[in-house]
């Protein structure tokens, strides 16, 4: 009796180990070209298997939807083709287009054009939905993914992934300011001290009009979470909502009264814009000294010379969105060992410091920090004392409901 | 052949086919679709919900009278800067090969880079106001400004080639001669130009007015970024509504702004049709 005990107990056990070393890929797959065997691949065998199959694949192609990556994703699928001799096939896309090509291709059952999509981190549950996303755990098995943050390796914004849909850039809001004009002392740390210093100083602070720049869309969430309590902030922060049920509640809710009691006094002290770069602009011209910003944007006009050397950065307490975008492996890929191996590329240490020294463009990987950025670097991005402490993360469908509601309840009124 | 011969009306048929079958083919049926479109939901169920929509929430309502006013205004302006222009081409100066042609460069600007330019040029802190900022003189808020002024501005910039080159060819059309006898029958220059010029360059006048105002209303690059964006006109909510993917509100806004410049088109058929029967019964008398 107690050996049959102790033989289940092991069979038990075994299985127990056996779905930890392969939990992903043995997993039943949605994938349609498999020309590996997922179930044996592990992060300690991945380059074993993955790299000849990825070989005879020969090619690769890749989608990016971020038009002000085409210069990162040029350095990267360099360095990948150098370094496998693998030809990587890439194009700029727009992300609605791209996403309805392949939800189509994938109703008709068809091959996807692409083999490593980087999407908008936004665009999870349509993609999931419509099963265009391949289910390959990547964050379980890519060896680059071994130090990948582990609430991001599951979830992105609050939806399970199961490691399908991993970050690869995460990017965050902010608030920017011309430090020649805005002194150490009087920089806000709440939004209360925002509005306060917006009041007094009229038309000097931009605030991005929600419906047209993520800064903008990422601060009204930022402030809703910042007066909402109770049952009210669990409404603004339960992501299995869709689109629909939250315009209805921030069209409806008498939650939301603080929120639009907050923007209608603080537009009548600060400078609505037309979007993220508008924003920027007016504070290079020195019109603005401060504004909602991105922080990875900042570092690209920091580069262009089109902000000023004081600019600087900081977050509100109670925290400010952060968001970020995914490179997945489409279903009905045809070149899958390739893809992984790629991702697994974007996804190394040198790449995302690199990444971060060059864009701000912070990393999932947990042993990536400030402390790797030199110092002349790191006055232009987000401190450590409020980044990532002060970081929440994106709810984009109800930033959208917000930013809609805000259209009639504060700014068409 | 002989069957063609006999039927006269068979035969406008067919000769009407290539013209009346592509405007069917390539503006009839996306029209149609649309149109079908803006009464669906998803499933293909009927609703007016689109419809309701635009007319019951403040910012689509906004919307529609904001497209209606950078319709409006833009011509308006250009209209009063277009007849003098034409005026002026037709009589004979210094220089006037060269401005002939460079009057008509803006023709050639896209909207979008008019945005632009407006923003780098005429925004606050932008090249014009750090030129005037040393003899004290800072400029008016062109950008993002409540009354939309710098939209008008670069709208009619865009527009008045247009509407002069239009415009200059219904003057020049005029013969000579009625222009004369009006002269000496004892008419001013202002007279003749009111009571003769204009009513005779009217039918050219209103196609100009027509264009300008379906090419401003519908515009989207230029109240886009240079805007107020509290006042978004429908142009600017239908990219923002297909960027969400709700397509069946765009529809129903492109029906809107459609009926609109529809509404434009009858009024300016019969006001050319009344001026032309006006001055059949004036022939006539």
């Amino acid at each position: 009796m107690p050996m049959k005990f102790f033989a289940a107990g092991a069979l038990v056990l075994a299985t127990s180990v056996a779905s930890l070393l392969t939990p992903a890929l043995a997993a039943d797959t949605n994938m349609k070209n498999l020309d590996i065997d997922l179930s044996k691949v592990t992060r300690e065998n991945f380059y074993d298997i993955v790299v000849p199959a990825a070989k005879a694949e020969g090619t690769v192609t890749m989608y990016n939807f971020a038009g002000s990556f085409s210069d990162t994703w040029k350095k990267l699928t360099d360095s990948f083709e150098a370094k496998y001799g693998i030809k990587v096939v890439y194009s700029d896309v727009n992300g609605d287009q791209a996403n309805q090509q392949l939800i189509a291709v994938q109703a008709a059952g068809q091959d996807a054009p692409v083999d490593v999509y980087f999407a908008g981190g936004g665009g999870y549950p349509l993609l999931s939905s419509k099963g265009v996303i391949g289910k390959i755990a990547l964050t379980k098995v890519l060896p680059n993914m071994a130090t990948y943050d582990p609430v991001l390796a599951d979830t992105v914004f609050g939806r399970a992934h199961g490691g399908t849909f991993p970050l690869v850039h995460l990017n965050q809001t902010a608030i920017g300011y011309d430090s020649a004009f805005v002194k150490a002392n009087d920089v806000p740390k709440n939004f209360e001290e925002l509005l306060a210093w917006a009041e007094n100083h009229p038309k000097r602070l931009g605030v991005t009009l929600p419906a047209k720049g993520g800064s903008g869309s990422g601060f009204i969430y930022s402030v809703a979470l910042n007066y909402l309590t109770g049952d009210c902030r669990k409404t603004l922060m339960d992501y299995s909502l869709t689109l629909k049920q939250a315009e209805d509640w921030a069209m409806k809710s008498e939650c939301l009264k603080p929120v639009w009691d907050y923007y209608s006094r603080l537009l009548k002290v600060a400078e609505l814009t037309n979007g993220n770069a508008d924003t920027l602009n007016l504070i290079n011209n020195r019109q603005l000294y401060m504004g909602t910003v991105w922080e990875d944007q900042v570092m690209t006009f920091l580069g262009n010379k089109q902000l000023p050397d004081s600019f600087r950065l900081t977050l509100l307490e109670k925290g400010q969105v952060g968001s970020g975008d995914a490179m997945f492996v489409p279903a009905n890929a045809k070149h899958v060992a390739a893809a992984l191996l790629l991702v697994d590329l974007a996804m190394g240490k040198d790449f995302q410091t690199w990444k971060l020294e060059t864009k701000a463009s912070r990393s999932p990987r947990t042993d990536i920090t400030n402390d790797l950025i030199p110092a002349a670097m790191k006055e232009h991005v987000l401190p450590k004392s409020v980044y990532p402490r002060l970081s929440v993360p994106a709810f984009w469908d109800m930033s959208q409901a917000l930013a809609e509601a805000l259209d009639e309840k504060v700014l068409n009124q | 052949m002989s069957v063609l011969h006999r039927h006269r009306s068979l035969q406008l048929l067919l000769l009407l086919t290539p013209g009346v079958g592509y405007l069917l083919f390539f503006f009839g049926t996306p029209l149609l679709s649309a149109l079908v479109g803006s009464f669906q939901l998803e499933d293909g169920t009927f609703t007016l919900n689109w419809y309701q929509c635009i007319f019951t929430r403040a910012s689509t309502l906004r919307g529609l009278s904001t497209s209606i006013y950078y319709g409006t205004m833009p011509v308006l302006l250009s209209l009063t800067l277009s007849v003098p222009l034409s005026l002026l081409l037709r009589r004979s100066f210094l220089g006037r090969k060269l401005f002939s042609g460079l009057y008509k460069l803006p023709l050639a600007v896209p909207g979008i880079i008019v945005g632009l330019m407006v923003i780098v040029v005429f925004e606050r802190g932008g090249f014009f106001d750090r030129l005037l900022a040393p003899i004290g003189f800072t400029l008016p808020k062109l950008v993002r400004d409540d009354w939309g002024i710098g939209v008008i501005l670069a709208g009619a910039w865009k527009q008045v080639p247009f509407m002069t080159l239009i415009i200059t060819s219904a003057f020049a059309a005029i013969p000579e001669d009625i222009r004369h006898a009006a002269r000496s029958l004892g008419a001013s220059r202002l007279k003749t130009f009111l009571f003769v010029d204009i009513p005779l360059a009217m039918p050219g006048i209103t196609a100009a007015i027509l264009l300008t105002f379906i090419g401003s209303m519908s515009s989207f690059a230029i109240p886009d970024i240079v805007g107020p964006p509290t006042a978004r006109p429908l142009s600017v909510l239908m990219v923002q509504e297909f960027k969400q993917g709700r397509f069946e509100q765009v529809y129903a806004m492109g029906m809107v702004l459609s009926l609109f410049a529809i509404i434009v088109l009858l009024a300016y058929y019969s006001l050319t049709s009344r001026i032309g029967h006006d001055s059949r019964k004036g022939e006539q008398s």
